[in-house]
């Protein structure tokens, strides 16, 4: 009941920030939506209208697989040095991750100065209070994504991309320099690929950025996760969690071999990992008191 | 409610901000921290609260000892330093969030906390509009609301008005008549004789001296931590 009645609290508290930070994930949506249509859609087929446009694009079979494997596709892994010179790096995927990891940063380091004490000694049980900022934490980095999808979603529709599973070859050469292995994926891949992988991915990170909140002060944990995201985009293995979350690497893409399946099984492990080491270390740690933080984020 | 202390040690950065103190401490008695600044009178506390383990020594609270994921007493009411609360909330909806986290009183008793401690519970300011002398009452009635049977008091007369700094004593005495455990800190030995029944005065950690107020309201130094 008190883990209920903190993540009430929590609620409360974080409604105004909860606001602003949905606001920026709808914002930063609909600037790259509108890029993805000037760049890709438009780019390709010239039309005078988006009428006209929505017209051959429904021809040529575009569909939301194409729009969303453009949001979470991240990058094609080098083969080798090479090709830096000529790859498209994923600034606009990258952006996502570090704008969430930012959301979740200061978490629970607010939380155990100032006014917080008054939260964890009511609280009185560390992994009760725990709990509530791990389920916070991922409700966070749902809340994100669920906006910037919903958000993608309707504007595919309205520009006339459908529910379709068909990758279009010439829009896919146009973001990724390479044609698509496969011509269509399932429903079910979709949904795992595009949304659930992303979640899952980035909640696992923003846990484990969290836990080293408790060792380091947040921006160093923040940085932490930025060159651990960073390096994943380069390093194509399973140590590096960030190529699940690229939609592209998956195996259901048919382009590499990451496998949805392992890739939700090491971020479920990754923050049983955070959670419970994050319970060990608050049992031991001192709860000095931390500068009062008049600002809302107070990072340093 | 009972408190002991047992040579509790703490060391940071090699400095032994906390040095062998023991000390027993009984409900329904108010017990006052003095020193300088830096002589560990804020550690102490946190010590109490559970938010600092010891490097030494143990510390008991009703016979059990503070350490795992009980390293919070049951029962506790806590100003430490500046209090912080919501700034975008008022003072009433402050204190009921917090309220409502263990649920043991009612909107009700919030509001008399509130006039308890001087503050309107109507008052639709913020709390980023408050004065400090507000904030600190705010943080008085933070502590006190739940009616704790252990409440520790971090300079609880800073930024009070004389009007303040009275209904602060008689809160105070209030609590103590009630059964709690009031621990109190504070430079200034003269409000911290008013408020007390038992002094311990801190030098670097450690307790230098010991006095215990007697009958005729004057204070007595003991040779050492006596019960009471």
């Amino acid at each position: 009941m008190r883990s209920f009645n903190l993540l009430r609290y929590d609620l409360k508290k974080n409604e105004r920030t909860a606001r602003i930070e949905g606001l920026s994930v709808l914002l930063l949506s609909i600037f790259y939506y509108i890029f993805f249509y000037m760049d890709t859609l438009h780019c390709f087929w010239r039309t005078p209208t988006i009428k006209e446009n929505m017209k051959i694009l429904a021809q040529q079979n575009v569909s939301m697989t194409d729009s969303f494997l453009y949001l979470t596709g991240g990058m094609l892994p080098m083969q080798d040095l090479s090709e830096a010179a000529d790859v498209q790096y994923p600034v606009k995927w990258l952006v996502i991750q570090l704008l969430i990891l930012f959301f979740t940063a200061e978490f629970a380091r607010e939380d155990i100065s100032g006014g917080g004490l008054q939260i964890l000694t009511r609280v009185h049980k560390q992994g009760q209070w725990w709990l509530s900022k791990c389920i916070w934490n991922l409700i966070t980095v749902c809340q994100a994504y669920v906006i910037l999808f919903l958000t993608w979603m309707i504007c595919s529709l309205l520009t006339g991309l459908g529910f379709r599973g068909t990758i279009n070859d010439l829009c896919f050469q146009g973001v990724f320099n390479t044609s698509p292995a496969v011509g269509e994926i399932s429903a079910g891949q979709a949904v795992l690929i595009f949304i659930i992988l992303p979640i899952f991915t980035t909640g696992a990170i923003s846990l484990v950025q969290m836990t080293l909140t408790l060792f380091v002060r947040p921006v160093m944990a923040y940085l932490i996760s930025a060159i651990y995201s960073i390096l994943g985009i380069f390093a194509a293995s399973p140590a590096f969690l960030i190529n699940y979350a690229m939609s592209t690497r998956s195996r259901a893409c048919g382009l590499y071999r990451f496998s949805p399946g392992t890739g939700l099984c090491l971020c479920v492990i990754l923050m049983a990992c955070a959670f419970v080491i994050g319970n060990m270390r608050l049992m031991t740690m001192d709860i000095i008191n931390l500068p009062h933080m008049e600002k809302e984020r107070s990072w340093l | 409610m009972t408190v002991e202390l047992e040579n509790v040690s703490k060391i940071l950065s090699n400095t032994a901000v906390l040095d062998h103190i023991s000390m027993n401490m009984q409900g329904g008695h108010v017990y006052g921290l003095h020193g300088i600044n830096g002589c560990g009178k804020t550690m102490l506390m946190r010590v109490v609260a559970g938010l600092i383990h010891p490097t030494e020594g143990q510390v008991l609270v009703n016979g059990k000892f503070l350490s795992g994921q009980n390293s919070f007493p049951e029962s506790l009411g806590l100003l430490l330093e500046n209090p912080a609360f919501l700034n975008q909330f008022t003072g009433f909806e402050n204190l009921w969030l917090l309220a409502q986290i263990q649920s043991r009183i009612s909107e009700e008793e919030v509001r008399d906390v509130l006039r308890r401690v001087g503050l309107d519970p109507e008052d639709k300011r913020a709390y980023r509009k408050y004065s400090l002398g507000m904030k600190q009452r705010l943080g008085i009635a933070c502590a006190i609301m739940e009616k704790p049977d252990l409440l520790l008091l971090d300079e609880p007369f800073i930024s009070l008005d004389d009007d303040g700094v009275k209904q602060t004593f008689q809160i105070i005495q209030e609590e103590k008549k009630r059964g709690a455990l009031v621990i109190l800190s504070s430079h200034d030995y003269d409000l911290l004789t008013h408020a007390s029944d038992t002094i311990f005065h801190l030098t670097a950690g450690k307790v230098t001296k010991h006095y215990i107020k007697t009958e005729d309201g004057t204070f007595r130094e003991v040779g050492r931590c006596e019960v009471g």
